[in-house]
């Protein structure tokens, strides 16, 4: 084997003027390689360490770190909020792309840049324009403030900024979906006697349904991870307006490392599930679009350490 | 069910996809609508399915059997609808897609489970594609999908069938079979079924009536026979197979192309007027000289013997190209070689002068 390798090289040299007709094998290596150390460097060692340092004190004091009764509000609050901002923008994301990607309307341009948005502003200036909007000081503070309505340093204004920036997920993932399946099967399936209602559910919703899901999936991780608007907003109150990512942040800045890296952990749990769901969606429309069903190339552990 | 369409029109924008077209449909009967792309005809085939409106008109109108169903919903029509790219539900079964549309019936129309499947196994029958009840649409061929999207159609006992350019996206030698299929089938169930093409072989070959469509209107309907050896107008006979095109002008009343003289029975009265003259390749004769008959002189250019008629290219006089074609018997009895000069003659041929058929 090495000699065939070094005969190939000094073929190589022999021809260094020539165009390669195949990259030579250590290119090959060294560009793996190079991606491989990059991704462990950047990836695979801060997840590693997350899960080393929330248990440099053994599983007892790691477990310990969740029967806080902080640490377990900001569970329960960071739950409460994935569970209403997703269904949210699931309704939204499929009405927005239904809408776009069916129907031949005046302002579809601009309904379509809107949908953008959240991804264009960076998070903190979104929770700053809730705090001018509902804050005090804000443009519908005082009349909030006289109802007793309180949104911001509250649990409804966590809410809002979440549903705020996790909004174009769904919407963007379903929009090129729809458009490439076209409306042809929806109006074989209203001359066949549908009503609208039965060709949604029959039609539409089934043809993009793996879609969805992965829409979902990437809505729910940003929902539970999102950091920067929900910060502004929230007025990081212990057990009432901190979510889990603000509560890591606490817990470090209080020098707490194993139970910051604690709750950490949990969250990397979370992005490590997202991406075997995601793998397995991938996987799953694939073998759905294609003539035969796709072998399971798709499911690469991207952060295992 | 008969069809009537009455002065529908229907613009998109600025253009204008059908002009004041009016169509009527006896019941029963296979029909083709024939044209160029963008003379209106899936246009039409769409208004009457109800999947487009048409612009309100003072009198447009709409009507099976003689009933106005121009406000009728889509699915009330009760039309079959054949899409030129079957547009079979993806994510269910060949089964599936046939039962949909008894499945999606109000409850108190709805046939029983037992009901559906013996319908569905019929129509699976029909299309001979009974083995294939479980597979799922990409799994099938073009030919194969296109039969389940017809079996589809029928399976809600339409009262007419709607195919817009059912054979388009299939390569030829399938398409020649199922569009043979296609006239057995509606020799046996007999559903008024009108039917969208480009192709006008295949309008020739299976429709009882061609309706010849050009920029959004209707330029003659009849049978195949009828439009191809009357055609009602030049686009007509020019759409309908190959022709020879000669300009002219009439003078004290023939029509006089070059060294050709075409003198109607009768005369003409218009004097002056442009003329048209088209001859079918089929109907010029080759003959070796003149002997002081009307015609055109040319050279020949292109012989070509492989095929079933013999096909001759000449250049006639300013070098327009004539087309000619012949029996291989006929060709043997007068055998010309490339660069040879002949003479041809019209055995028969239409001319058109402005507003005037011969």
């Amino acid at each position: 084997m090495g000699g065939t390798a070094k005969s190939q090289l000094r073929g190589r040299r022999a021809a260094a003027g020539l165009a390669a007709k195949g990259d030579p094998g250590w290119v090959k290596w060294l560009i793996t390689g190079a991606s491989l150390c990059f991704l462990l460097l950047f990836l695979g060692v801060p997840l590693v360490a997350v899960f080393a340092e929330a248990l440099r004190k053994g599983l007892g004091a790691y477990l310990e770190s969740f029967q806080n009764r902080d640490a377990l509000s900001a569970i329960r609050l960071t739950l409460l909020v994935a569970a209403i901002a997703v269904p949210l923008n699931l309704v939204f994301g499929l009405a927005a792309s239904w809408a776009i990607a069916k129907f031949e309307f005046r302002g579809k341009s601009l309904l379509v840049t809107l949908i953008d948005l959240p991804f264009a502003v960076s998070p903190v200036i979104s929770g700053l324009i809730f705090v001018l909007l509902f804050g005090l000081q804000g443009w519908f503070g005082p009349w909030l403030a006289g109802h007793g309505i309180q949104i911001i340093f509250a649990v409804p204004g966590v809410v809002l900024a979440t549903v705020f920036v996790t909004f174009p997920f769904v919407a963007r993932e379903l929009i090129p979906l729809m458009q490439e399946q076209g409306t042809e099967e929806e109006e074989a399936a209203l001359v066949l006697g549908a009503s609208g209602w039965q060709t949604f559910w029959r039609v539409t919703l089934p043809n993009v349904k793996w879609g969805l899901l992965y829409g979902v999936i990437l809505c729910n991780a940003r929902a539970m991870g999102e950091f920067g608007a929900v910060s502004v907003v929230s007025g990081h109150l212990r057990g009432q307006t901190n979510t889990m990512p603000l509560y890591v942040e606490i817990l470090y800045n209080e020098y707490n490392f194993v139970a910051a890296f604690a709750v950490a952990s949990l969250l990397a749990l979370l992005a490590l599930l997202t991406l075997v769901l995601k793998a397995l969606v991938e996987w799953r429309t694939q073998g759905e679009s294609e003539a035969s069903p796709a072998p399971a190339t798709a499911a690469t552990p991207e952060a295992e350490p | 069910m008969s069809i009537e369409v009455r002065n529908v029109s229907k613009s998109f924008g600025d253009f204008l996809a059908l002009d004041g077209v009016s169509l009527h449909v006896p019941d029963g009967e296979l029909v083709a609508l024939l044209g160029p792309s963008g003379s209106g005809k899936t246009t039409l085939l769409r208004i009457i399915a109800g999947l487009e409106a048409f612009d309100l008109a003072d009198d447009g109108a709409i009507l099976f059997d003689g009933q106005d169903v121009a406000r009728q919903a889509v699915g009330r029509r009760r039309v079959g609808f054949v899409f030129q790219h079957y547009a079979l539900f993806r994510h269910m079964t060949v089964f599936e897609n046939i039962a949909f549309g008894l499945r999606v019936r109000p409850k108190p129309n709805r046939p029983t489970k037992a009901e559906i499947n013996a319908r569905v196994r019929e129509l699976l029958q029909l299309i001979q594609l009974e083995t294939l009840e479980r597979r799922y649409p990409w799994q099938l061929s073009g030919g194969q999908r296109q039969r389940v999207a017809l079996a589809r159609a029928l399976a809600i006992q339409p009262k007419v069938l709607l195919l817009d350019e059912p054979f388009g996206a299939l390569d030829a030698k399938v398409r020649q079979g199922l569009r043979r299929w296609l006239r057995r089938l509606h020799d046996e169930i007999h559903v008024t079924s009108l039917f969208v093409t480009h192709d006008q072989e295949e309008a020739l070959e299976v429709a009882d009536r061609i309706v010849v469509m050009n920029q959004g209107r209707i330029e003659q309907v009849g049978t195949p026979n009828e439009v191809f050896h009357q055609p009602a107008s030049a686009f007509v006979m020019d759409f309908l197979g190959n022709v020879n095109l000669f300009h002219g002008r009439v003078e004290a009343g023939r029509a006089v192309f070059g060294s050709m003289v075409i003198e109607p029975p009768g005369g003409l009265q218009i004097d002056g007027e442009s003329a048209r003259l088209l001859i079918r390749p089929h109907d010029l004769e080759i003959q070796p000289d003149g002997e002081g008959r009307s015609g055109l002189r040319g050279k020949v250019t292109r012989v070509q013997l492989a095929g079933p008629v013999v096909k001759l290219e000449l250049a006639g006089e300013d070098n327009q190209p004539i087309y000619v074609e012949m029996s291989h018997d006929r060709y043997r009895q007068h055998p010309c070689t490339v660069g040879e000069k002949v003479f041809v003659t019209p055995r028969d041929s239409r001319l058109f002068v402005e507003d005037y058929t011969i």
